[in-house]
């Protein structure tokens, strides 16, 4: 009986105190964008037959409402995904190599799609993370500091389709194993996507897609730089439009990167045609 | 001050560690300083030569691209005496896409190393441990090498033995993940017996009570803070560093009656949820959200067997019960339970093409399974199994009968028809896609010329609309008892016999894109002892594979496959 009564008042306490663990709250702090000069590069490997792909394109679109020019997004129409439709009006995969590049300068390609890549360097769980720590991922990106900063300009003439992009580079710190790589994006453009509900729209508006590198598709070398070095290319490279390219909607990215001593991107900008 | 061990470092000494205490236990016995002691292994390896086929899909990987081969060796070694067990396995990839079906994977090291001491009524073991508590609902560390599944448990258990028929257990540590580990926190305990009432006409029960408590680490609540961040603020929900996870589970047996029967309960915490909508800044939504809610699992499976009869049911109801390592964690990974699948497991290719793979957001599922043994020469089987989503969506609808014929020693045949109705849409992610609603009938007829040789065929036809249409498959089996057995099979996607024009537009599609395409396998297989050798030639369908309710997209196979199996 004495056993018992210990026994009883003993699972009390011990389920006085169990009750008694209770975790500090975790606190969820508030959105905002990190100051900085830094840009985010963000790569997403798309295609017309991915039903799940335009949840993806409206968390990109939302992170550029959001954080405006400091996100870099190029959207890569890419591999079994990107094949056309009965439907559509044009091939959105460009053909040039561009996914191969990346893929190829990764080490693989993504799983499955939509899947993006962020500053091309692993982040959060995995280097093509799941679409929900996108945003999470870039934010956490914007607050590095800039080791370099891009300072493009871009002039042509609309009726020859002719256009010279400048680029000038400022270090803030030394910097070697230098590439650069140039992407000419086009947005707006109307064309047949299938979407999450299995449904086909025929006038669905499409963002950033790659039309050609500019560069070699892998990136240029660039000579080291050294702390407070600004190099300037004036008339780094010239470039025509296909005819079939709205200049109006064109974009250029441009972004360095390392390549021998890893993959990741220092810095990116962008800038548009029209300007 | 960052004390953080590279992991090629800390693998490194692991690697030595377990060489050098291997030595000592093989050099010490080879002296007979430990007499009884008993060292025994086994290996295996699967290595495939990718030819690249792009009719059927098989293309745009490494392997069919540059890499041409790839393969995966597992190397077990395991010395116990009376008291003491140790083991190790060595883990080889080199170009696998069993990590990734449509990547490469390369990497070496000790895949498993363990020590159990076993003293009068106390274990303890320390190392990769696999264990489970009651049907593993709460807690399962296995491995399962078709899917390169392999989350055993890094750390320590003791296991006492109570009283007679009654043993508790507690245990600790991280989980596995390839050659590193997951950062969370696992520990748990369980107690279970066994009591007997032969007073009452052979009762007896097998009680269990089981708890889990998992801890995130730093790391991964700030990948779920960073993420939660960046939602709305009326969406936002608050993780918890600890989720509390409890079973109470009995096997009861009464005469040919036996019931088991398992409750499971987790606290609420974050878990990422598929089907809840997001709302973005710009008003659209989007699926998909990392929610907060407790989540529950009831499952029962009762049978009854008497004369040649045998009659079982099985129940399950999941309701929020996904928990893993990390809660963002994609597919198949990280999972710290296993809940069992519902459908039949079923063998043929055919049968086996919709297999429904286990829900943890929602299921509610019943299976039946009825066997009936008319004499020597006739039994029969029959099993039905209804699937069904929180909101009472169907899932999954399978009846699947079969007869059995054998004529003395000479043959036998086996044959049924499945119906089949299986929501496309939930479980390939497609949403909108119509159910595939199936109905196969097959045959397997085996004839034995001798004791020693044998011919098996197999024929079965899928008639459905959806999907890719109707298929065909037929195997031819020779064996040569007691070392050989050569095999030839083919499916052919016949899609359907209708001229194009009255298909639905599934079908057309996929007829435009693909056509008739056949899939042709051959193969000869060799056994001597414990050793098993075998080459095939493939071509195989793109498809999902699924292992006891796992699943994963395969991509389309085209070369030849060697596989070898040995314990020593």
């Amino acid at each position: 009986m004495k056993n018992k009564n210990l026994n009883t008042r003993f699972l009390i306490v011990l389920v006085l105190l169990l009750g008694a663990c209770k975790e500090k709250p975790v606190i969820i702090p508030d959105f905002s964008v990190p100051k900085g000069d830094r840009n985010v590069l963000i790569e997403e490997f798309t295609g017309v037959r991915c039903v799940n792909c335009p949840n993806g394109a409206k968390i990109i679109e939302e992170m550029v409402a959001e954080f405006g020019d400091r996100v870099v997004p190029i959207s890569i129409h890419h591999g079994f995904f990107a094949k056309p439709l009965k439907q559509s009006k044009s091939d959105l995969n460009c053909h040039c190599g561009y996914g191969d590049a990346v893929t190829e300068t990764l080490g693989k390609g993504p799983i499955g799609y939509p899947a993006a890549v962020i500053n091309r360097q692993k982040l959060g769980s995995k280097l093509f993370p799941n679409k929900d720590e996108w945003k999470s991922i870039v934010l956490n990106a914007l607050k590095q500091p800039a080791p370099v900063n891009i300072f493009l300009k871009v002039s042509g003439d609309a009726s020859n389709s002719q256009w010279t992009l400048d680029v000038n580079l400022a270090a803030s710190e030394p910097l070697d194993d230098l590439f650069i790589t140039a992407v000419l994006l086009e947005s707006d453009i109307i064309d047949a996507q299938i979407l999450p509900d299995n449904s086909l729209d025929e006038n669905y508006n499409f963002q950033h897609v790659v039309r050609m590198p500019i560069t070699d598709a892998a990136g240029e070398s660039l000579p080291a730089l050294a702390s407070g070095e600004v190099k300037e290319m004036k008339g780094f490279k010239t470039f025509a439009l296909q005819p079939e390219w709205d200049y109006k909607h064109c974009s250029i990215a441009v972004f360095v990167h390392h390549k021998s001593t890893g993959t990741e991107v220092l810095q990116a900008a962008s800038i548009h045609l029209e300007n | 001050m960052n004390l953080t061990i590279p992991s090629s470092l800390f693998r490194a000494s692991i690697r030595g560690f377990i060489f050098s205490l291997l030595f000592l236990c093989l050099d010490t016995l080879a002296s007979g300083q430990i007499t009884g002691g008993n060292l025994s292994g086994g290996v295996m390896n699967n290595t495939n030569l990718f030819l690249r086929d792009s009719s059927i899909g098989a293309d745009n990987t490494p392997q069919y691209d540059k890499q041409l081969i790839g393969s995966e060796t597992w190397l077990n070694l395991t010395y116990n005496t009376n008291t003491v067990e140790a083991g190790m396995r060595f883990d080889l990839f080199q170009n696998s896409n069993l990590l990734d079906p449509q990547s490469s994977f390369s990497d070496a090291g000790i895949g498993r190393w363990y020590v159990k001491y076993h003293y009068n009524k106390l274990q303890v073991s320390g190392g990769y441990l696999y264990d489970q508590i009651g049907s593993g609902i709460i807690f399962r560390a296995y491995e399962d090498r078709t899917q390169l599944i392999d989350n055993a448990l890094y750390g320590v258990r003791a296991q006492y033995e109570m009283a007679p028929d009654w043993t508790i257990k507690a245990f600790s540590g991280k989980q596995k993940h390839l050659f590193d580990h997951y950062k969370t926190d696992i520990r748990g305990a369980n107690i279970e017996g066994f009591l007997n009432f032969d007073s009452l006409g052979g009762l007896s029960l097998a009680p269990g009570i089981g708890f889990v408590n998992t801890t995130y680490d730093n790391k991964t609540m700030n990948d779920v803070v960073d993420v939660l961040t960046s939602y709305r603020p009326d969406e936002r929900v608050i993780p918890q560093y600890n989720s509390y996870i409890t079973s109470l589970y009995n096997n009861l047996s009464f005469g040919p009656l036996t019931w088991y029967a398992e409750w499971a309960h987790r606290s609420a915490n974050v878990l990422y949820d598929p089907f809840a909508k997001r709302t973005l800044i710009s008003g659209d939504q989007i699926e998909g959200r990392i929610v907060k809610r407790a989540g529950d699992v009831l499952y029962s499976s009762l049978s009854y067997a008497i004369h040649g009869f045998g009659i079982s049911v099985d129940y399950k109801r999941t309701t929020n019960f996904e928990y893993r390592a990390h809660p963002l964690l994609p597919g198949n990974e990280g999972f710290i339970g296993f809940i069992p699948p519902m459908g039949r497991i079923n063998t043929y290719r055919l049968t086996a093409r919709y297999s429904p793979a286990t829900q943890y957001i929602g299921e509610q599922a019943v299976q039946v399974d009825a066997r009936y043994k008319l004499n020597r020469r006739w039994s029969f089987n029959i099993n039905a199994s209804n699937i069904t989503n929180q909101n009472n969506d169907l899932l999954y609808r399978e009846l699947y009968t079969e007869f059995t014929y054998k004529k003395r020693r000479k043959w036998q045949i086996l044959g049924g028809v499945q119906f089949m109705d299986y929501n496309f849409a939930i479980y390939r992610g497609k949403p909108g896609y119509e159910n595939v609603k199936s109905i196969v009938p097959y045959t397997e007829v085996l004839y034995k010329f001798s004791r020693s040789k044998s011919l098996r065929v197999e024929a079965q036809y899928m008639f459905t609309r959806q999907d890719e249409g109707q298929w065909a498959y037929t195997l031819f089996e020779v064996g040569l008892a007691p070392h050989w057995l050569f095999e030839a099979s083919l499916m052919y996607n016949v899609v359907s016999f209708a001229p194009k024009a009255q298909l639905n537009e599934t079908l057309q599609h996929h007829l435009e894109e693909k056509g008739r395409v056949l899939y042709p396998t051959l193969g000869a297989v060799y056994t001597h002892g414990s050793n098993r050798f075998s080459l095939r030639y493939v071509k195989q369908v793109a498809g999902v594979v699924c292992s006891g309710g796992i699943c994963r997209y395969e991509p389309a196979f085209s070369g030849v496959r060697f596989n070898l199996t040995s314990t020593f």
